[in-house]
């Protein structure tokens, strides 16, 4: 488990800080993603995990460790156990992919036959076993990220960060690479720390995600969290939305996957209130089913039944917003 | 004046100041290489936001190699006369001239090593750092490897600049092709020799250069 305690940064004295007070806690086999716009200091967080970048204050334990406290040997003893992945890759362009995998090894001083072993084992799990030999600059942006992802795991961490490792792929390449790291993550039960600005990386791997703005932390938890509770904006972002604004005695209403077999709208029928489907649609947000319906309310004007209607609705567990 | 010298006798002056030239240039590219390289390294990794900051060594080192750069040649080799009497006991002759020669080219090598370090992109250092290496794993698995191209274009340009170097050690009794033509062309007015000498050290500088430029290339394009 990966605990950061009221992480700061300053780059330099009088500027805002990159980051302010950040606390969170990443349960181990997590994907957790960290969405955030350029300059809200996703970056740097995920730079303070491993002491890439040194937290002017605050605590990173790691397993309980604190990083922070530690000597610069056994700093890159733990920097061994986290994995990292980059937008552009940073391969070694003077090593064949075979040798780019090998580094980790030769670091942690792994024997010959064992680094090679190893190195084979990696190549297969990336789908690269053909590609050994070739240099990085012949390797296509998917197959560079895939080598990088080969390369961190060579060490067996337990943790691996990626920034922003999908961010120059184009879609489909994305979804490949989105899907090997999920593949990962179960297969192998590493933690992942993501961070990306694409809602769309979030929703298709992470079950935990948190959001920063401005270095602050905005809201922090595990998906199904965010998606229960009507108040969080992380949450309605990633539910499907509909283009055209909700109108004055319409409803937008979310089922999730406990919820796809409950005759809600049924019972609602039954006690008399009639809706209008609207739009209806299903997505899947870390790997759960949400149904999402826009209704409209048959009898416009009453508040106090639509209040009741609503009230109704959360109390059955659906996710309502209305205008 | 002008003796008539048979070309048998011009190709052994040449022969021998070439093989004097060479001498030079490679033994003093050697402790170019062995000074420079380390000098490079440590120049670029002890930059106040380099891997291993030291900004006081930084700072002075730098102002050392600055200085070695700003005086002219022929002067260094002057002013050197008594270091060079110091380290092979004499002052004439071509391993006296490697003495200055050395000094003249490692501080230019050296900056030439930490620029070629500095344009290694810094994102694959930090992939090293973020896997556990050291500074030694930086320097040795990043750092030279993937400037190995830069490097060796440099290693050419400082060889060129050493073969300019070596032409004059002839003003202190150093040997070589300069010698030569300083002996023959200038003192004694000898045109042939004089020919000689230049067709050879255009050849040298070309050769080199073109072996260089295809080593380069040679990396450059299985990368």
């Amino acid at each position: 488990m990966i605990v950061v305690e009221q992480l700061s940064k300053t780059y330099a004295p009088g500027q805002a800080p990159a980051l302010d007070q950040v606390s969170l806690s990443i349960p181990d086999g997590a994907i957790y993603g960290i969405l955030g716009r350029s300059g809200a200091g996703k970056s740097t967080l995920l730079r303070c995990l491993n002491l890439l970048e040194r937290p002017s204050a605050g605590r990173i334990l790691l397993d309980g460790e604190d990083l922070t406290a530690l000597s610069d040997i056994e700093l890159r003893r733990q920097r061994q156990r986290i994995g990292m992945i980059f937008q552009g890759f940073n391969l070694l362009h003077s090593r064949n992919v075979f040798d780019n995998i090998a580094v980790p090894l030769e670091i942690a001083r792994v024997s010959k036959t064992q680094r090679h072993a190893r190195v084979r084992e990696l190549l297969d799990l990336v789908g690269l076993s053909d590609k050994a030999q070739a240099f990085p600059s012949q390797l296509s942006g998917g197959q560079k990220q895939r080598v990088g992802i080969a390369r961190a795991l060579a060490a067996r961490p337990a943790y691996l960060l990626s920034d922003e490792a999908t961010s120059a792929l184009d879609p489909q390449t994305t979804a490949s690479i989105l899907e090997l790291l999920r593949d990962i993550n179960r297969q192998l039960g590493l933690t992942i720390v993501l961070i990306t600005h694409e809602l769309e990386v979030v929703k298709s791997i992470c079950d935990h995600a948190a959001s920063l703005a401005h270095g602050r932390l905005v809201e922090a938890g595990s998906i199904a969290q965010l998606l229960a509770n009507p108040d969080s904006s992380l949450g309605r972002s990633l539910l499907p939305g509909y283009s055209t604004p909700l109108g004055n005695d319409a409803l937008d209403l979310s089922f999730f996957d406990n919820l796809l077999a409950t005759p809600v709208l049924n019972e609602l029928k039954q006690q008399g209130v009639e809706l209008n489907l609207l739009a209806s649609g299903i997505e899947s947000v870390g790997g759960r089913q949400v149904g999402r319906l826009r209704v409209a309310f048959r009898q416009p004007g009453d508040e106090l039944k639509l209040n009741q209607v609503v009230a109704f609705l959360k109390q059955r567990g659906v996710r309502v917003e209305r205008s | 004046m002008n003796r008539v010298i048979d070309w048998n006798e011009i190709f052994q002056l040449v022969l021998t100041a070439t093989g004097e030239t060479l001498y030079m240039v490679l033994l003093a590219g050697l402790f170019t290489l062995l000074i420079g390289l380390p000098l490079g390294v440590l120049l670029f990794i002890s930059r106040s936001d380099g891997l291993f900051p030291m900004p006081r060594l930084s700072k002075g080192l730098g102002g050392l190699v600055n200085l070695g750069r700003s005086l002219p040649f022929v002067v260094m080799l002057i002013a050197l006369i008594p270091l060079t009497r110091l380290v092979v006991g004499t002052t004439l002759g071509s391993t006296a001239a490697v003495v200055p020669i050395t000094i003249g080219a490692f501080p230019f090598f050296a900056r030439i090593v930490e620029n070629a370090l500095d344009e290694v992109d810094k994102g694959r250092i930090e992939a090293i750092l973020a896997m556990g290496g050291d500074v030694w794993h930086v320097i040795f698995k990043v750092l030279l490897p993937e400037a190995l191209p830069a490097l060796l274009a440099g290693i050419t340009l400082t060889l060129v600049m050493l073969i300019g170097f070596s032409s004059m050690a002839g003003v202190i009794g150093g040997g070589g092709l300069g010698d030569l033509a300083i002996r023959y062309g200038y003192q004694r007015f000898n045109n042939q020799v004089m020919v000689a000498t230049v067709v050879v050290l255009v050849i040298l500088v070309q050769s080199v250069q073109s072996l260089g430029d295809r080593l380069v290339r040679s990396l450059a394009h299985r990368r």
